[in-house]
């Protein structure tokens, strides 16, 4: 049994205060129907990601607001699984398929995250660590660690960490949808303000709004393929660890998708990776397979991960530049990735999604298919 | 925002475990960009610390800054800015010895 | 002898069997001091600082509170008295002394006894005097051992005193506490004594919903901290038939560095006597933490045997006064002590800005 990408979408990601949650459903899921060139009544199920609309808009229960946006309301979901919702809200989808519950499914991942102060939007997303155990902790604080971790063992440095921020924005010019289209040197991003050291502000992807789409297939259609897709969990404190210096859940998730497509990282020829912060890229392509561990920095530096690299990684800007509505983001990334395929640019891609500084991450392996 | 009456009275037994302990500074991150409850202490440390050989992540004691390496003891300290009516928060936090 | 004079021997030697005392102290004192001149420079008037003899004063931390530094001071007692065998489960009774607790309804001592994990039998309450209220849960903790309705009492002073900015009050108010573990076995110190005034005196008082106290001026000199000291003072030194001299240190309470020094004087005491016990100069006025932590920071450099009268002062107006005799154990259980109070007191002035935030 194959699985088709029949159709995606993507909606501007940025500050789009005149667009509600609901929109912003509605756009996506609309958009990704058409583009499939579907009867809306194909959809025999709809998974929904999301991450924070219980707590900033008070809004819980979203399956059945999905699903009342389409006129037969289809059995619905809500998956969460803080940054790595969408990438786990296709997973749940693909199990619904392979198990053939279902034979098209839509899923979409939405979050609207700007209408909240900023200190407010920092505790929210501060509930995907270990609110106990990490108290007083903020992402940047941990991704922060994680960073000095790297620095310290690898020699990582401020340079290389700049590197992916400016390459991030440098390829984001070519994405119309993405939140930024700026380009900032390698020098403003080592001086831009600290947020949590050695973090700087522009190490960080940035608080947005957006909503993007997937429908799913296993009927015999024309389009890009899943190959391959696997799930890594690890704790959910940066003190259980092991390794302060990967991400073993990527490694076990890249493990599973690399074996169900039968490929291995060699022959990936772009990736959309989970760039939360400057590190998290630099850990993605080290713990992909892409580089030898410790090298991720080094080889950004030098443009291995850019157009004419050995592999281009983040083509649509990543989270740093394309924005980072968190419920979408695993979305996007497979729906960018199918959306590359689909115009002849790639063959084999792959998509990586965290949750977290970890505890959660999901890989997916895109293929051309006939 | 403010803590619940059972949570805080379920947490509240653990800081007998911790206080007192010494401990050592594996990594620490000045966070300077807070959330609603430790908006007005920002700049604080954020720590990993090896505590009698057990890994813990906590808050550096008031603004103090925490450095790689510094030996620290464990310190009973609000956790965050209470409001006027709400219950105070105590936790645990990180404070350097010489 | 008299019947008089036999009933004089039944009293003392009941009074040595049940010998009630200090098991152990511990103090804290925040690690931020500001200068007075440095608040003069703010206030934008003249240093009041060198009148009320005051250099500089502590300043607690964004994070601490009376709870915290009540827990601070009572886990170095607590440590310290493990080499003497006590056990924590023992403590029956915690009162902690404030003009600063954190709740008005909910006693800083249930935080203390989390923080300590003491056992369940526990006698408690917070307790108010202005700044005689450490003292006060010092003369309940030795009563309840005493009356033998408790094995161990631990008793704290801790304040982080209010002041308005601006008025006189903010070149003194300072923070920190101590806390005194109490029992009848291995005494660091033996209680002599202990006698308390009350009257209604108005020189010092505030409304809940009020964040700062008022203050009476000059009233809370003569008609408040002199008459009620003294009156404290006569009343124990007839009960136990002593004198001035028969003291090695007089701790009295420190508003500032002016009044101890006179009330010394007046009350008899030599500049020896007194000068030992003054860190007001370096630390400012703890308010209920006051007495407390200068009886522990005599207790620092006394020697076996010798004799220290405390008499504190609350605003309101009462005085507590409790003599001691030191044990011939304390200056050895005192070579482990660590952090004594002297110690504590750091050399990290901050600016007014900085004093502000806190």
């Amino acid at each position: 049994m194959k699985i088709t990408i029949w159709g995606d979408y993507i909606t501007k990601f940025g500050e789009l205060w005149d667009r509600s949650l609901e929109d912003l459903l509605k756009e996506a899921m609309e958009g990704a129907i058409l583009e499939a060139k579907i009867n809306v009544k194909e959809i025999e199920a709809v998974y929904v990601a999301n991450m924070g609309a219980g707590r900033l808009d008070n809004q819980l229960h979203l399956g059945a607001l999905a699903s009342s946006l389409l006129p037969h309301y289809p059995p619905a979901m809500r998956i969460e699984g803080a940054c790595a919702s969408g990438g786990l809200a296709v997973i749940a989808a693909e199990q619904g398929l392979l198990s053939s519950s279902y034979q098209t499914m839509m899923v979409v991942g939405v979050e609207k995250m700007t209408d909240a102060k900023t200190a407010e939007a920092t505790e929210f997303l501060a509930g995907a660590a270990d609110f106990k155990r990490e108290y007083g902790s903020t992402f940047p604080a941990l991704y922060g660690i994680l960073t000095l971790a790297h620095m310290k063992k690898f020699g990582t440095t401020r340079k290389m960490l700049s590197a992916v921020s400016n390459k991030n924005h440098r390829q984001a010019m070519n994405n119309p949808e993405a939140q930024f289209h700026k380009e900032y040197s390698i020098k403003e991003i080592s001086q831009s303000q600290l947020i949590a050291d050695p973090i700087r502000l522009l190490d960080c992807s940035p608080i947005s709004d957006g909503a993007a789409a997937v429908v799913l297939t296993t009927k015999n259609v024309k389009g890009p393929k899943i190959l391959g897709f696997g799930q890594g969990s690890d704790s959910l404190t940066l003190a259980d660890r092991k390794k302060l210096t990967e991400l073993g859940a990527t490694k076990r998730a890249a493990m599973g998708a690399y074996k169900m497509a039968g490929i291995s990282a060699v022959d990936v020829e772009m990736a959309e990776v989970h760039d939360c912060f400057s590190i998290g890229e630099i850990l993605a392509i080290e713990d992909l397979g892409f580089f030898k561990k410790g090298e991720g920095g080094k080889a950004t530096l030098k443009g291995s991960t850019a157009d004419g690299g050995k592999i281009v990684i983040n083509p649509s800007g990543g989270l740093k530049a394309g924005g980072h509505p968190v419920g979408a983001t695993g979305v996007k990334q497979i729906a960018y990735m199918a959306d590359l395929i689909r115009k002849g640019k790639v063959n084999v891609g792959l998509t990586q999604n965290v949750g977290g500084s970890g505890g959660t991450a999901v890989v997916h392996i895109l293929g051309g298919g006939k | 925002m403010t803590i619940n009456p059972a949570t805080y009275w379920r947490r509240n037994k653990e800081w007998r475990i911790l206080l007192g302990k010494k401990g050592k500074v594996l990594f620490s991150t000045r966070v300077r960009v807070a959330t609603e409850r430790q908006e007005k202490w920002a700049p604080y440390c954020f720590v990993l610390a090896d505590i009698e050989g057990k890994k813990y992540e906590m808050m550096g004691a008031g603004k103090e800054e925490l450095k790689e390496g510094d030996k620290i003891v464990c310190t009973l300290r609000r956790l965050s800015e209470p409001t006027s009516e709400g219950l105070i928060e105590y936790g645990v936090k990180a404070k350097k010895v010489k | 002898m008299n019947e008089s004079g036999r009933s004089n021997d039944l009293t003392i030697t009941m009074k040595k069997k049940r010998a009630v005392g200090i098991v152990a102290y511990g103090a804290y004192l925040p690690k931020f001091l500001i200068k007075t001149e440095e608040i003069a420079v703010a206030q934008g008037k003249n240093n009041m600082g060198p009148c009320l003899n005051v250099k500089s004063k502590t300043v607690a931390d964004v994070d601490e509170d009376t709870t915290t530094i009540a827990v601070e001071a009572a886990l170095q007692a607590i440590n310290r008295s493990e080499s003497a065998g006590a056990k924590r489960k023992d403590i029956e009774a915690l009162f902690v002394g404030s003009e600063s607790h954190p709740y008005a309804v909910k006693p800083t001592g249930t935080m203390v006894t989390a923080a300590l994990g003491l056992g369940k039998k526990m006698a408690m309450a917070d307790m108010q005097f202005a700044c005689k209220a450490g003292t006060q849960s010092l003369q309940v903790c030795l009563a309840m051992v005493k009356a033998g309705w408790a094995k161990l009492g631990l008793a704290i002073g801790a304040d982080i005193a209010q002041s308005r900015p601006g008025g006189a009050l903010e070149y003194t108010a300072g923070a920190g506490g101590a806390a005194f573990l109490v029992g009848e076995k291995k005494l660091l110190a033996r209680l002599l004594g202990t006698t308390s005034v009350a009257s209604d005196t108005p020189d010092f008082w505030r409304r809940p919903e009020e964040s700062f106290p008022q203050h009476a001026g000059r009233f809370s000199g003569n008609p408040a901290y002199f008459k009620h000291s003294k009156m404290a003072f006569d009343q124990m030194l007839e009960e136990l038939k002593m004198k001035p001299k028969d003291f090695d240190y007089c701790v009295f309470h420190t508003p500032n560095g002016k009044f101890p020094t006179s009330a010394a004087k007046k009350f008899g005491f030599s500049k020896e006597q007194n000068q030992k016990s003054l860190l007001v100069r370096d630390i400012g006025n703890l308010y209920a933490g006051s007495t407390m932590v200068g009886l522990a920071g005599v207790l620092d450099i006394a020697k076996n045997g010798e004799k220290i009268l405390v008499i504190s002062y609350g605003s309101g107006s009462g005085s507590d006064c409790l003599a001691w005799e030191c044990s011939t154990d304390l200056e050895s259980r005192r070579k482990e002590f660590k952090n004594l109070v002297r110690s504590q007191i750091s050399k990290n002035f901050i600016s007014y800005s900085e004093y502000q935030k806190r």
